[in-house]
């Protein structure tokens, strides 16, 4: 490559303003987690599955299921885990924090949140975890603060 | 130009167009569209081989969604392929589409254009795309007054502004007939000169009655192999052929010298091997990517290859009104509903109705035979599509 | 919830508001009569006769094929969509005597009845809107919107914010930017009957001065809610506003590296095709036309002629803050001296010249103090008097 020539590099920047709509089914989620301290999820009754958090649509056998509203447990299983160990300004927490998979009681899938309460170096698939609800909320899934040993 | 096999669309769907759809996320907006595509073509999600899904880069700011829309597309579990070519993405979507199916790959493949506007900001999205060195700080999104400026200087100022002003209102007049249009304004003829009087301006002459609307909205269209799509189908709008054409970004576009436009050129290109001489005898129905109406004046004459005033006259005797002699976009075209990643395709599905004949009350009366639909984009790139009612016979 | 509205809904207009809301395509091809028995207070007898799709509301019970008997009360309640009609039916709320298949038909005649509007007036909304006001929407704002609404019933008002404080007044007070409206329109737009921007597209309100304000204006009050009214209840549907700013790195390559480079000293450089010999401004690595190299640069301008302007009014955000940008501003197309045809070189116009700048003009850069090889190096072109 020719070293001589007139190429250098320049800074840049890329500003964009945005709104993401979370729908009429997404805001059900998040507004009952707001005010009720309570995870909604919906239902399947064809494939008998419960999606949490709650779609709108079937993905196994493409049918409406946007009315089938159920009420789950606080409570769930861990079904997976990674420690989140370098800083980033999107983080919600300080690292070094535990991002899990956390499958409620009654539903088929699990959904990502933190946990806390358990040193990262002890943190195991399997544990018993209970949600813990934020006591100041800002109407995003951070209205779950975290969840901590059952 | 020779196809393995034929392609025909067997099923249209369009959600509706609106700027207010908080209502949904935006899969269960492509959903919407999805559902009512299957429902027309009479089959089930398990009848689609492969889905096709594109929409505009960096409008709604959200990365991969042909992964997180799957729950509204269908595409669990079925090859998808994803594809963004700015304004052009419907249409090449579908070019992509009818490749898959032409090429035997797949015999009924499901494209999907969408996008959510109101969830992004059109013009710094569009800004953002111009190259970082020099034009993001200059680009204007899509908006210029240039082809105002352009058909003022060339008709003079009090013809062309009245063309303009008659063309949106034809637009106008067409989405009163399609339920599912964005903007419907309800404008008469003789309101011409206070509406333009009275509507915002933008930039230069370009004014905001003269501009597309910022829409949210979905357009599905399925493809299937002619065998298959006479089996779904009783009349297929057949895929005789398509051409894309680009050129060089726009520095040093703006001056006084003549050139041919990529619309010029993929007409003349498209029309010769497929033997069309006077296209607005010739072609029943055309579904034009008209983003303003200062370039829907201007484009009549490139597409349809005719002078100027030629194309003025079938301004002014209303010979692009559903009834004429060559109607332009009975839908109500880009100026009424614009979800940009899906607007190119709605030209095409727009099209297929036609020939279907399944176009409700925005049908054009008598037979159509031949439908033309065009994609517009980036810094003047052309996509130009022609359907017909009959299968097309390939000679060797 | 008690309402205002709910005193206002009489079985008097619901029966005397159907012949105004006949569905003709509900009643298409159909004769019957649907006599009704609504029982309690504020209740009465009426007989709704639909003879081949003309429709007929009459006091009293006239011949009816089916009769239906329920309390005021739950009638307006099932008109109104409060009590499900089956429910109500199938738990004895109401009774139905008769063709029943007649009753089936009957639920298409009339499209949805509307309890009449609470009186709205444009000083009551303008009067309310510092009880409304939304704080997340005024923060860190200042601003004066000034709104002159016209007819009957209008009046003129100035939306005062200052740091997140909002004051209403009466009359136009030094507003960065005004909305012209006639009354009518305008109490339909703060009512939701008439989109805004249709309404702005269409000429039926007017703007004036700082667009960019009027873009934040949208947050600054929470819904308007009409006297002793209860508005449908709308469900909350979220939106998470963000901005997104990415932080980059380009490399400009060879040729647009020298002329980048060739601002820092006030030069402009070309480079030439060598085959078809036109300039291109800024240079590319390759004539895209010819398809070969084009390697020889030529210094053209600095000064030139004008060949395009757009005069741009529409505040879109600044692709580097994610703020408004200032309006208007000129997006320029200038032909250097050298060049001709379409070798213009794209940048911006001196707004202070919009007034007079027309094609053909002739103008010079204004160049940056501080230059490091970027598009800013020139400030802007502007007319050389």
């Amino acid at each position: 490559m020719d070293s001589n020539n007139d190429s250098f590099v320049v800074d840049g920047k890329l500003a964009l303003p945005y709104q993401y709509f979370a729908g009429r089914t997404g805001s059900r989620f998040i507004i009952a987690i707001r005010d009720e301290k309570k995870i909604k999820g919906l239902e399947c009754k064809k494939c008998n599955k419960v999606y949490v958090p709650p779609r709108a649509t079937c993905e196994h056998c493409f049918c409406d299921i946007k009315d089938n509203w159920v009420d789950l447990d606080s409570t769930g299983t861990v079904t997976g885990f990674t420690v989140v160990r370098y800083e980033e300004p999107h983080h919600p927490v300080k690292a070094p924090f535990i991002q899990a998979l956390v499958k409620l009681e009654g539903a088929d899938t699990p959904f990502v949140h933190i946990v806390q309460g358990v040193p990262v170096d002890e943190m195991k698939t399997g544990l018993k975890v209970k949600a813990v609800f934020a006591e100041e909320t800002t109407t995003t899934i951070m209205d779950i603060s975290h969840f901590e040993p059952a | 130009m020779k196809k393995n096999r034929n392609v025909g669309i067997v099923g249209v769907g369009q959600s509706a167009f609106s700027s207010h759809r908080e209502d949904v996320n935006q899969p269960e907006l492509i959903n919407e569209a999805v559902n009512e595509a299957l429902e027309h073509a009479g089959i089930t999600l398990n009848d689609v081989d492969c889905v096709v899904h594109g929409n505009m880069e960096l409008f709604e700011m959200v990365h991969q969604p042909d992964m997180w829309h799957t729950l509204g597309t269908g595409a669990y579990g079925k090859e998808t392929i994803r594809v963004t070519t700015g304004g052009t993405t419907g249409a090449t979507l579908v070019c992509v589409a009818d490749n898959l199916v032409a090429s035997g790959m797949h015999d009924v493949v499901m494209a999907i254009g969408f996008e959510k506007l109101q969830e992004g900001n059109t013009t710094a999205g569009i800004t953002n795309m111009s190259d970082p060195l020099w034009g993001r700080r200059l680009q204007t999104g899509a908006l210029t007054g240039v082809f105002a400026q352009k058909a003022i200087d060339k008709y003079g100022e009090e013809k062309a502004k009245k063309a303009a002003m008659k063309y949106r209102i034809i637009m106008d007049k067409h989405a009163m007939k399609n339920p599912k249009a964005h903007r419907r304004l309800g404008l008469e003829f003789d309101e011409m000169d206070t509406l333009a009087e009275n509507s915002p301006t933008l930039v230069g002459d370009l004014k905001m009655i003269h501009m597309c609307s910022q829409s949210d909205g979905a357009c599905v269209v399925i493809f299937a192999s002619e065998e298959k799509a006479k089996e779904i189908c009783k009349q297929p709008a057949w895929i005789k052929d398509h051409i894309t054409v680009h050129r060089e970004e726009a520095y040093c576009a703006f001056g006084d010298a003549p050139h041919t436009t990529t619309h010029e050129y993929a007409a003349q290109k498209l029309f010769k091997r497929n033997g069309i001489t006077s296209p607005v005898d010739e072609l029943d129905v055309f579904e034009m990517y008209d983003p303003s109406c200062w370039w829907g004046i201007d484009w009549i004459s490139e597409f349809m290859m005719i002078s100027s005033d030629e194309a003025m006259k079938l301004i002014e005797d209303d010979e692009i009104m559903i009834g004429g002699k060559i109607p332009f976009n009975p839908s109500g075209g880009v100026i009424a509903s614009n979800p940009i990643g899906a607007t190119a395709m709605v030209r095409v599905a727009e099209a297929a109705l036609q020939i279907m004949g399944d176009a409700g009350e925005h049908q054009v009366p008598g037979e159509v035979n031949q439908a033309l639909a065009s994609g517009f984009g980036g810094v003047m790139w052309t996509v130009l599509l022609l359907l017909t009612k009959e299968a097309p016979v390939w000679n060797e | 919830m008690s309402s205002g509205t709910d005193q206002k809904v009489t079985i008097a207009d619901i029966f005397g508001s159907m012949e105004s809301r006949v569905n003709p395509d509900g009643v298409k091809g159909v004769t019957c009569n649907c006599g009704y028995k609504i029982t309690g207070e504020g209740g009465g007898e009426y007989t709704v006769t639909v003879k081949d799709g003309d429709v007929k509301v009459l006091e009293g019970i006239h011949s009816p094929d089916v009769t239906t008997t329920a309390s005021a009360e739950n009638w307006i309640n099932i008109t109104l969509g409060k009590l499900d009609a089956t429910t109500a039916f199938t738990s004895g709320m109401i009774k139905i005597d008769g063709d029943m298949g007649v009753m089936g038909k009957a639920a298409m005649f009339f499209q949805k009845y509307r309890p009449p509007a609470p009186e709205v007036t444009i000083q009551d909304i303008f009067g309310s809107m510092e009880s409304r006001v939304n704080p997340e929407g005024v923060k860190g704002v200042t601003c004066k919107c000034g709104y002159d609404i016209t007819g009957d019933g209008g009046g003129q008002y100035t939306v005062s914010v200052d740091d997140g404080n909002v004051k209403v007044l009466e009359g136009i007070h030094e507003p960065d930017v005004t909305t012209t409206s006639n009354a009518q329109n305008w109490i339909d737009i703060t009512l939701g009957k008439l989109d805004a921007t249709t309404a702005f597209t269409s000429g039926m309100i007017k703007i004036e001065g700082d667009m960019g304000v009027l873009g934040k204006a949208a947050m600054f009050f929470k819904k308007y809610i009409p006297p002793g009214g209860e508005i449908e209840e709308q469900e909350e549907l979220l939106m998470l506003p963000k901005v997104i700013s990415v932080p980059q790195k380009f490399n400009t390559g060879p040729k647009m590296g020298k002329f980048l480079k060739g601002l820092i000293d006030k030069k402009l450089y070309a480079n030439k095709c060598p085959e078809c010999k036109r300039l291109q401004i800024p240079p590319r690595e390759v004539c895209a036309e010819c398809i070969v190299r084009a390697d020889e640069f030529v210094e053209v301008g600095p000064d030139g002629i004008i060949q395009v302007l757009d005069i741009t009014f529409f505040a879109s955000p600044d692709p580097l803050t994610g703020e408004s940008r200032e309006t208007p501003y000129v997006s320029a197309h200038i032909l250097l001296d050298g060049c001709k045809g379409h070798e213009t070189l794209w940048h911006e116009l001196n707004p202070a010249n919009i007034k007079t700048a027309k094609k053909g003009d002739r103008v010079r850069p204004v160049w940056n103090e501080n230059r490091t090889g970027s598009v800013s190096d020139i400030l802007y072109y502007e007319l050389i008097e």
